[in-house]
């Protein structure tokens, strides 16, 4: 097994660990669900990094057509499974999430910026593979979804980087609200904090890469 | 400085004039955190169950990686 997958397990692992047992700060309203931390923040990261990895494919896969060369449909499969694998921890960072903002917010769903820019986010993502099944030439799906790819990952970064922070917002990091400020003097929590992000990204691109590699058994049984 | 009331008896005990002023208005009360929760809760017992689900599902990912490489070195 490659080092970077027991890397996963071994970050995961310790986060499990040491996100329960571990110090944390003390803060009336959050409570002991300051831990939700190492739990819940590491989906979203994960889930911008699997993106991340989608659009690097989906460039990848157009720049393959280009000078008279066939293009490479395997970049597509990338492309695909990685946004795919990207929109179970963006569900999953959706659910922790609400459950945190019952218990320190009050409501399961509030229409604060953040999150109507999340669920904005995978509206688009869904529309992503909705015109995937709508068409039926692999070759044109292929392009026209990895161009729309290019425009799913700029208005992602757009509806949950860029303005939530412009406007108020309840969650942490937006609006002039603290992140990561809060926890500055925590150096524990970055001991956990980071591991887990870390942990929880190539445990993400590991299963990615597995749904990309059972697509491409399927292609070869097929073809 | 609170100046004692001439009606009160002298004899009345001293009350801990500056903590109880700083705790009545000046500071919150400190955060609720799961305390005894952890040595005493057999909260073991839960971390040690998080640990099997979390070995089950690694175990899981480990096996469906080695079948599909079965299958990517099949000719």
């Amino acid at each position: 097994m490659k080092a970077w997958k027991i890397l996963a397990i071994v970050l995961v692992g310790y986060s499990l660990y040491a996100g329960l047992m571990f110090d944390v700060p003390r803060l009336v309203i959050l409570n002991e669900t300051i831990r939700n931390l190492y739990f819940h923040v590491p989906m979203w990261f994960s889930m911008i990094a699997l993106l991340g990895g989608s659009l690097a494919y989906s460039f990848r896969f157009l720049r393959s057509g280009t000078e008279g060369q066939p293009s490479n449909l395997d970049r597509d499969n990338q492309a695909r499974s990685f946004a795919e694998v990207a929109m179970v921890f963006a569900m999953l960072g959706l659910f922790t999430g609400m459950i945190w903002a019952k218990a320190t917010w009050g409501a399961y769903w509030t229409a604060d910026p953040k999150l109507q820019g999340t669920a904005v986010t995978l509206l688009i993502y869904a529309a992503y593979f909705i015109l995937r099944t709508s068409i039926d030439d692999p070759e044109k799906r292929a392009r026209l979804a990895a161009v729309y790819n290019v425009f799913a990952f700029v208005l992602m970064i757009v509806f949950i980087g860029i303005l939530p922070r412009m406007t108020d917002s309840l969650h942490p990091g937006n609006g002039g609200n603290p992140a990561f400020g809060n926890y500055d003097l925590d150096n524990g929590m970055r001991m956990v904090f980071y591991p887990a992000v870390l942990g929880w990204i190539l445990m993400g691109w590991w299963i990615a890469t597995l749904r990309v590699r059972l697509e491409r058994l399927r292609y070869r049984n097929n073809h | 400085m609170v100046d004692r009331h001439p009606s009160r008896p002298a004899r009345a005990p001293a009350l801990p004039k500056q903590s109880l002023t700083m705790n009545t208005f000046l500071q919150a009360p400190p955060a609720e955190m799961a305390d005894i929760f952890r040595s005493e809760g057999k909260m073991l017992v839960v971390l040690v169950v998080l640990g099997i689900v979390f070995v089950g599902l690694v175990a899981y990912l480990i096996w469906m990686d080695r079948r599909i490489k079965k299958l990517e070195q099949k000719p």
